[in-house]
């Protein structure tokens, strides 16, 4: 159907919420509207003219052009997801739908691609799936980032890997990523919380059971082993493990065959193990409450995440993060924190880690649906912090201010030095001299 | 692969190495879609193509020790995230990102100290080009940004 002759074409394309661009025979770019513009992150007028690929940095246009393949092969293409990269260095992810453009004798005089941003959709469904990648654990540590620059090696190779860190430090999210960056991301990530299942139930969780092992078992039963074949077997709280269990458990890993709970007869297994625990393994395998072989076993490849106090630089990058994880999936408008609560959230010494980090901004959105969340949306416990009386209002002499501040940062942090001056922002000396001077009079 | 010679004007040369990341006869578009990355020498009076290399396994990390290894001391490639790029500035090696073009125009314009031609639309000079890449001169060396 033609549009009638007095409606301008291309006023119904700067309409448009989805980007539109033409080339010609040449991959110039013809036609580039305002939404083009938006996502592309490129003004209409510096893309007219250039090569396609010179403005539009997609994942295709270095040898998989669709445009391409519809102009060669005279055909349409609908809905295929690949991601460009703007020039401020942002990945977006786009659908993008092309075909072929003909003049009015038939003869193919370019192409015309249509695309729009997917990245509301791309998030909800790696949230939905649990898919984690590289891309979503944020640091701006240098020890972080030294162990996020291993974790592709590590991932590809079959070792076990043993995380370790604090509860809520990010373990499982490490442990996904690792499944997704190994050649096993086809196969399945199954995950086994050790502390979660009582002793006796677990050695059927992990190895299944036959009919008649014990008076329950009603019919045979794959366990997470058998469920995981051909992927990854995450074994959470693995400190947690009754020692009986952990034989077994050393024996799948030297043997890779394990026998279900009633059943004689041995099973392959096709699994890589990952294990984590936020309990002191080392120790645990000196004091023998762990076993030290499969301790080394566990651990031939070790991972240690910081907690993340030890990482404050972090906690405005995971604020903001959360911040438009919950304005997606609540449909609300926060557009960010307000000086005085991102100040309060950095000097936190958060105990419960980046959970507790995301279960704050989550009580957060509780109380304010748009503009930005204050002091007074966080929990009470983060509004009056130990220390925080001991401030003064501003009185006294320089001196004196300066005396309290420091004795209140030092008491805030179990009287760390260390921990008080990065807080401050002043030398171990500064504080010295501080505290030697005294309040004054 | 031919010589390409520069211009009268251009600065003395030292024997720098530069690494071009490519498709076909041009720059790639995305740094990590690059389908070969061809690697040249600045000589006195000629530009020496040393010859190229495919995408290694395992993408851009072990890339960019490659590329130190091989004393590449400026990486020129079309679009590339910060993650793309922290792994050539954790070896040393100075990448100038948003450039597009023919190989033999991003050659000439870096004989001619010229890169800052070549940015791709609505790109901004890199800090490497922003301390004016010279690749016949010494100056390379304080590049790596």
């Amino acid at each position: 159907m033609a549009l009638p002759g007095n409606i301008p074409c291309e006023a119904i394309m700067e309409s448009l919420a989805d980007g539109v661009f033409t080339v010609d025979t040449d991959w110039n770019i013809t036609f580039f509207n305002r939404a083009a513009g938006d996502v592309a992150g490129i003004a209409p007028a510096k893309a007219l003219g250039r090569k396609c690929w010179e403005v539009f940095h997609s994942s295709l246009c270095d040898g998989a052009c669709a445009l391409r393949a519809c102009i060669d092969g005279d055909k349409t293409l609908a809905n295929q997801a690949i991601f460009i990269v703007r020039p401020d260095g942002t990945k977006v992810p786009v659908s993008i739908s092309a075909a072929p453009l003909r003049d009015a004798s038939g003869r193919i005089v370019g192409g015309v691609e249509t695309f729009r941003d997917i990245s509301d959709l791309t998030r909800l469904r790696k949230e939905l799936e649990g898919v984690c990648t590289l891309d979503d654990i944020l640091t701006k540590n240098k020890a972080l980032a030294r162990t996020l620059a291993l974790l592709p090696k590590i991932a590809a190779s079959a070792s076990p890997v043993l995380l370790l860190g604090e509860s809520g430090s990010g373990k499982e999210l490490f442990a996904r990523a690792l499944h997704n960056l190994s050649p096993r991301r086809a196969g399945p990530f199954v995950a086994v919380n050790c502390g979660a299942i009582p002793g006796e139930l677990l050695e059927s969780e992990l190895f299944g059971h036959v009919r008649g092992a014990f008076t329950d078992a009603k019919a045979d039963r794959k366990g997470r082993f058998a469920l995981a074949k051909g992927g990854t077997l995450f074994l959470d709280e693995v400190g947690d493990m009754p020692l009986a269990l952990q034989v077994k458990l050393l024996r799948v890993l030297q043997e890779k065959s394990f026998e279900p709970v009633g059943s004689d007869k041995s099973q392959p297994t096709d699994v890589r193990i990952l294990a984590a625990t936020n309990r002191d393994l080392a120790a645990m395998a000196a004091t023998g409450e762990f076993r030290r072989d499969l301790f080394y076993r566990l651990g031939v490849a070790r991972l240690v995440l910081p907690p993340l106090r030890e990482r404050p630089e972090d906690i405005p990058l995971l604020a903001a993060a959360f911040i438009d994880r919950f304005n997606l999936v609540q449909a609300k408008a926060v557009t960010g924190l307000s000086e005085a609560a991102l100040k309060r959230l950095v000097r936190h010494d958060y105990p419960g880690n980046v959970r507790e980090l995301q279960n704050i901004l989550e009580y957060a959105f509780i109380l304010r649906s748009e503009g930005r969340i204050g002091l007074e949306d966080l929990p009470d416990y983060l509004r009056a912090q130990p220390g925080e009386a001991l401030l003064p209002a501003a009185s006294g002499t320089m001196q004196a201010v300066k005396h309290q501040a420091a004795v209140a940062t030092l008491a805030r942090h179990g009287g760390k030095p260390m921990a008080a001056c990065r807080e401050l922002g002043i030398t171990k000396d500064t504080l010295r001299r501080i505290l030697a001077l005294g309040p004054g009079d | 692969m031919p010589l390409i010679h520069h211009t009268p004007h251009t600065t003395p040369c030292c024997c720098t190495r530069v690494c071009l990341a490519c498709h076909g006869d041009r720059l790639a578009s995305l740094l990590e879609t690059a389908t070969a990355f061809r690697l040249f020498r600045f000589e006195a009076q000629a530009v020496v193509a040393e010859g190229s290399w495919d995408m290694p396994d395992g993408g851009l990390i072990p890339l960019a020790g490659f590329l130190a290894g091989a004393g590449v001391v400026l990486l020129v490639c079309g679009g590339a995230t910060c993650c793309c790029l922290k792994h050539f500035t954790r070896h040393g090696v100075a990448v100038a990102p948003w450039i597009v073009g023919e190989v033999s125009a991003v050659l000439s314009a870096l004989g001619q100290n010229r890169l800052d031609t070549l940015l791709a639309p609505g790109a901004r000079p890199s800090r490497a080009l922003a301390r004016r890449v010279r690749v016949g001169t010494n100056d390379l060396e304080s590049t790596q940004s």
